[in-house]
């Protein structure tokens, strides 16, 4: 009998593989683990897919709740691993044993525990793809839970140990020089290719997707479980992807691929049945057979998934972790960038999101740390979000030489200002930034060059945010705003008098 | 002896009021039970001991004869807003991650419908009968509802050992009472709830996590509504329900059971999870029929106990249903400021607005005038609610009136500059300076002082006598600015012929100050009235009776002529007022006066900006804004509903300005300029301002 186990998706996804490309007469049995709640749902459908004889849940998620319970009442680790295998043996559907051949993907989990320890001879799959040479994002992610992660060294997982007699990774995408005796070469995405019509549409279907008949050009928003991640709110994350989709794919069918994860996000509703919705359960290793031809773009927020994706999309880009917070000022760097290719400006160099700007703009743009802008830059894109930077190191930087800064202004600090040098308002132009919801917010640009301010001031432009449901109206200064002007500068002259008693009354009062 | 017993008589008033304020401030019970029951207390011993009395009943759990409540009132009377963190953030709710996992693994979704699926407006649901009773013009309707829905179900119990009835029986049963045709009057009470229903935004979340999963979702409910009447509502929400199942179309309820096994029966073998705010009905009897159950907290338990209740019955009911709706969802986190604004100023903004609309529309006022600072938020609100209205927000203080109105209210300008600064010890330097004034200079030493002569009461009459008899050099020196403010005013009046000038309060002075400018010395053209919340003047009571009596000015809270009870007890020492206009705060420096720019343009100068408290104030303004908007969105059918008393807007404001310790948190580090008016620098924080008053 042939027994598989899995776990993620992407796991199963091999096992599928494998069991359709290697075929035996034998019985071929899937075991799933119940600690990945789409394989609890999903169930039902593996069953009916006819590609194993059997589909069966391992109970797991009960003795990884048992482990770490044991684990918080300092429990010997040798105790705790013999209670989870006991569990785990008690818990089998079917019986397995030393005759079987046994296909694990992966081993660091309770059922891999007790094929290690049982010293029953298995193959073994890579964690993820690539994973074999370069295991320290795995491990990271393992360190949360202490008793997997001893139990790693101890048994010698991902396929160390010597029962394992072999390991099925992608040789093509381990690191450099990287020799492992056990390696095998097992590519998903070659496998994938090289399938007949009719056993990849039984792939498709097992994992509940079919071929989409959209006409080009499409885009893809390939997103993360982000909420279930804890780093934002299931409302933000809903946010962020519409804010994605209007700035970045603009003007082409959407597709998103929800991660295996990501169970929570509800982008039918979100973007009211506009954009085709793949099921969160696929792999997307899958993407490039739901499609026909090639995606226009494909973005993520800061997933690698994207790299992978090969020659499925003809632009692909993600971003770094810093996209969680700068997300909230995309109208911001949309307005930047929109700015830089106004005024042709071809380098220059930045402390906020370069990745962003770079999206937004034809410019190269550099990121410098702080607002330490390199000899020779005449234009600065600056952010006000590095609480390091103040209002003097920026008018270092307005005093030296004849640059073109813009302040992104995204925490309103109005940097450009230091309480003193009233000059640098006369070379200060906003652009207005009007949201059809009534908010309001603007950018600056500080140059002493009156052809630039110009262009400034004549910039306009609308942008339709049709997933968020908003319009967004650039425009620099108008003549309606001439009475606002002078109340702001009465409102200045203020705050400076209360900058002058401060600093009166610190004379009258010397250092205490 | 006599001047040792003043000083014992004072120090022992003092440790009374000392009492007076622990008994009554420190339990919110007793502090609602006087305010409401013991306003005729009148002497000081009976006040003290009818507080200790109160205290004492409290404290035995309101078990005294007269002070009896029950649990779920008293509870309201011992709970006030939150202190310590953002009500928000008090309410934990199953998160989504759990809930997407929990769907994802179960066939059928369940959900009850109303205060799951469906919230209404009301804190009750009540309170839907008054609207029907309105429609069917029935005076005491509401009672008669509430008791035939009690004997219908009653008689049904009797007879076919089901207390589920239709919404028609119930009719019928109210035949008792008021005559009207069952059908007819079961159709109004449908549309009303149709009007009202809107969705619960939490469980519309989950409601959507599951049909994006491609589950089936149902709606179940103990309801006396039909089931078409329930699916319409559901649509009107954005629901779309695979299948209802309503008690009355069975018989049964989820109550006891059995319309679970019908459920079951209709989904045979499936794994259905329920989703419900009764813990009997929604949680318990699920799980007794192998139907696993999660349970989600009815909003309006959770913020009833934190909410005003001494309101009218309509108008209260709505406030506190918007407030839970938003509040105890669980759909959003806010931050206290927010909630501030949301909870107490939104009432207070909202009603304002429309008294003064009911007015302009009364009194066909052309155009509306708000006056900086407060009326910032007002002008914002008015223009949401009225688009059509001509509004202005105009530059205003009592500072700029000051200077502006020389020409005749003369002691306003020596008050303000000399007097008012007697006891912090200024010099006639420091004075001729803020009044920026020095040639007033060499008249004053021609009469004796210097400019180090230091102000005191003894000398006030003389100095005054002194720029009395110079006073065409005042005039001269406030004429440019006056000028200035003139070609302001006109342009911002342009052709009204009767414009209101909208004011927080007190003492109504800018309405004064501008009906003079406008009507008299300017001579626009244009006739002023004026509004202000509430007309509580500190040192002369009947400062503005006239005007209140022949119309020319309202108030909205309280004046002499209006609640009176509500003014008795805004206290300005506690700095009930100070509390009161923080609501209507704007992020801006206080308005000081009008000039000309270089360029000939009228140009505005500005006090010392506290701009440590504008980013609380902008989500403040955001709070009153939202709260408007939801609160006119649910009774969009019934703008009767937005014609909110003074009393009720006032209950809700008091609600919380009597809690000085939710200040203290929120405002503490707020800063307040001590030398407003005078662009001098004296800054100093709410808490210092809180301690110094409440000290004394």
């Amino acid at each position: 009998m042939r027994i598989y186990y899995a776990l993620t998706t992407y796991h199963i996804l091999c096992c599928v593989l494998h069991c359709m490309t290697e075929k035996t007469d034998e019985k071929s049995v899937l075991l799933l683990s119940d600690i990945h709640k789409n394989s609890v749902a999903f169930l039902d459908r593996y069953r009916q897919s006819g590609i194993f004889d059997e589909v069966y849940l391992l109970p797991e998620a009960q003795i990884t709740d048992l482990t770490r319970s044991l684990e918080r009442r300092n429990v010997p680790m040798r105790l705790i691993l013999k209670i989870a295998c006991k569990m785990m043996k008690k818990g089998l559907p079917v019986p397995v044993s030393r005759k079987d051949h046994l296909f694990l993907c992966p081993d660091h989990f309770p059922f891999g525990w007790l094929v290690v320890t049982s010293r029953y001879p298995y193959v073994c799959f890579e964690e993820g793809c690539g994973v074999l040479s370069d295991r320290d994002f795995a491990l990271t992610n393992m360190s949360r839970n202490k008793t997997q992660r001893r139990l790693y060294d101890k048994l010698q997982l991902f396929g160390d140990n010597d029962n394992a007699i072999a390991v099925l990774a992608d040789t093509n995408k381990q690191k450099e020089g990287y020799q492992n005796p056990k390696m095998r070469h097992f590519s998903v995405v070659d496998l994938l290719a090289s399938l007949p019509e009719a056993q990849l549409e039984t792939v498709l279907s097992f994992f509940g997707c079919k071929k989409e008949n959209i006409a080009p050009p499409f885009g893809l928003l390939l997103t993360q479980h982000l909420a279930n991640l804890g780093l934002m709110p299931l409302g933000e994350q809903h946010r962020l992807y519409t804010l994605f989709a209007d700035y970045f794919l603009d003007g082409m069918h959407l597709v998103i691929k929800p991660h295996p994860d990501d169970i929570a996000g509800c982008y039918q509703t979100v973007f009211g049945g506009k954009a085709t919705v793949l099921p969160f359960a696929m792999p997307s290793e899958l993407l490039p057979f739901c499609v026909d031809g090639q995606f226009e773009k494909a973005a993520a927020a800061y997933s690698t998934a994207v790299r992978s994706l090969g020659g499925c999309a003809k632009e692909a880009f993600s971003f770094d972790e810093r996209i969680l917070t700068d997300y909230r000022y995309l109208f911001a760097y949309h307005c930047a960038g929109m700015l830089l290719d106004a005024l042709g400006i071809q380098k220059a160099e930045t402390n906020a999101n370069e990745l962003l700007l770079r999206q937004f703009s034809k410019t190269d743009v550099q990121h410098v740390e702080g607002a330490q802008c390199t000899d020779g830059t005449d234009v600065f894109i600056l952010s006000d979000l590095d609480e390091t930077i103040t209002e003097q190191t920026v008018s270092e930087i307005l005093k030296s030489g004849d640059k073109l800064v813009l302040f992104l202004n995204e925490k309103n600090r109005y940097l450009f200002f230091d309480g003193v040098d009233y000059s640098v308002f006369k070379h200060c132009r906003p652009v207005f930034i009007d949201f059809s919801n009534g908010e309001k917010k603007e950018i600056y640009a500080y140059t002493k060059r009156e052809d630039i301010m110009q262009k400034i001031n004549d910039i306009k432009a609308q942008k339709e945010l049709k997933y968020t449901g908003l319009t967004v109206d650039l425009h620099g200064i108008s003549k309606a705003e001439s009475e606002k002007i002078r109340v702001l500068e009465g409102v200045l002259q203020a705050t400076e008098s209360r900058l002058n008693a401060y600093i009166e009354k610190a004379r009258e009062e010397p250092e205490k | 002896m006599v001047h040792l017993s003043k000083k014992l008589k004072k120090k022992f008033s003092g440790y009374k009021m000392r009492l007076v304020r622990f008994l009554s401030t420190s339990n919110g019970f007793v502090l609602h039970a006087f305010y409401r029951e013991g306003k005729a207390e009148k002497g000081p011993v009976r006040k003290v001991f009818y507080l200790f009395f109160l205290w004492i009943a409290s404290m035995i759990g309101g078990g005294i004869r007269g002070h009896r409540v029950s649990a779920a009132k008293r509870k309201n009377y011992t709970r006030g807003p939150f202190v310590d963190k953002p009500e928000t953030r008090h309410y934990k709710r199953p998160s989504f991650p759990f809930l997407a996992k929990k769907i994802l693994v179960h066939d059928i979704i369940s959900f009850d419908v109303f205060d799951t699926l469906l919230l209404r407006p009301f804190d009750d649901p009540k309170s839907v009968f008054y609207l029907v009773g309105e429609q069917l013009k029935c005076p005491g309707f509401y009672r008669y509802r509430v008791l035939a829905e009690k004997q219908a179900r009653a008689k049904n119990l009797a007879q076919n050992d089901s207390n589920e009835v239709t919404l028609v029986e119930i009719y019928e049963q109210l035949q008792r009472y008021f005559i009207v045709d069952p059908q007819k009057a079961a159709r109004i009470e449908a549309k009303i709830e149709w009007e009202l229903a809107l969705a619960h935004p939490y469980v519309k979340q989950i409601y959507s996590m599951a049909k994006n999963m491609g589950k089936t979702v149902i709606a179940v409910t103990d309801m006396y509504l039909p089931k078409e009447d329930i699916e319409k509502m559901l649509q009107k929400c954005g629901y779309d329900m695979d299948n209802i199942f309503v008690s009355n179309a069975y018989g049964i309820s989820k109550r006891r059971g059995g319309l679970y096994e019908k459920v079951k029966e209709a989904y045979p073998d499936k794994r259905i999870l329920h989703i419900g705010d009764n813990f009997t009905a929604d949680v318990k009897m699920a799980r007794e029929n192998q139907i696993e159950a999660v349970f989600m907290r009815n909003v309006n338990t959770l913020g009833n106990p934190h909410r005003a209740f001494d309101m009218t019955a309509l108008v209260g009911s709505a406030y506190r249903g918007i407030l839970n709706n938003k509040l105890c969802s669980g759909m959003e986190k806010l931050n206290q400021y927010y909630e501030y604004g949301y909870s107490y100023a939104g009432l207070f903004v909202l009603g304002y607005c429309h008294f003064i609309h009911e007015k302009a529309k009364h009194e066909k006022i052309d155009k509306i005038l708000f006056l900086s600072r407060d009326g910032d938020i007002l002008k914002q609100a008015y223009s949401k609610l009225y688009p059509n209205a001509q509004t202005e927000y105009v530059y205003w203080s009592r500072a700029a009136a000051t200077d502006l109105t020389t020409g005749r209210f003369r002691n306003e300008y020596l008050l303000r500059y000399i007097k008012y600064k007697i006891s912090r010890k200024y010099t006639l330097a420091q004075i001729l300076a803020s009044m920026r004034l020095p040639e007033m200079l060499p008249h004053l030493e021609a009469a004796g002082f210097s400019a180090e002569t230091v102000v005191t009461a003894e000398i006030y009459e003389e100095l005054v006598a002194c720029f009395i008899k110079h006073w065409d050099l005042v005039e001269a020196h406030c004429l440019k600015s006056e000028q200035a403010a003139q070609q302001y005013y006109r342009e911002k009046i342009g052709d009204a012929k009767k414009v209101c000038v909208v004011d927080v309060g007190w003492a109504a002075s800018g309405f004064s100050a501008l009906r003079y400018l406008i009507e008299d010395r300017w001579q626009i053209g244009c006739e002023v009235t004026g509004a202000v919340a509430g007309a509580n003047y500190l040192h002369d009571q009947n400062i503005i009776e006239a005007p209140l009596l022949n119309g020319k000015m309202d108030a909205y809270f309280f004046s002499q002529r209006k609640n009176r009870d509500l003014k008795q007890n805004h206290h300005v020492g506690r700095l009930y007022s100070v509390f009161i206009e923080m609501m209507l705060a704007s992020p801006t420096p206080s308005f000081t006066g009008f000039s000309y720019d270089d360029n000939g343009e009228v140009a505005f100068s500005f006090d010392l900006p506290e701009t440590e408290g504008y980013g609380y104030i902008k989500d403040i303004q955001q709070g009153i804004l939202d709260f408007i908007a939801d609160y006119t969105k649910a009774f969009a059918k019934y703008p009767y509903l937005c014609n909110i008393s003074g009393a009720d807007a006032y209950e809700a404001c008091r609600f919380v300005i009597a809690r000085i310790r939710y200040f203290k948190r929120l405002f503490g580090d707020y800063p307040v300029n001590r030398a407003v008016g005078s662009n001098g620098y004296a800054m100093e924080t709410l808490k210092d301002l809180i301690e110094r008053e409440y000290a004394g």
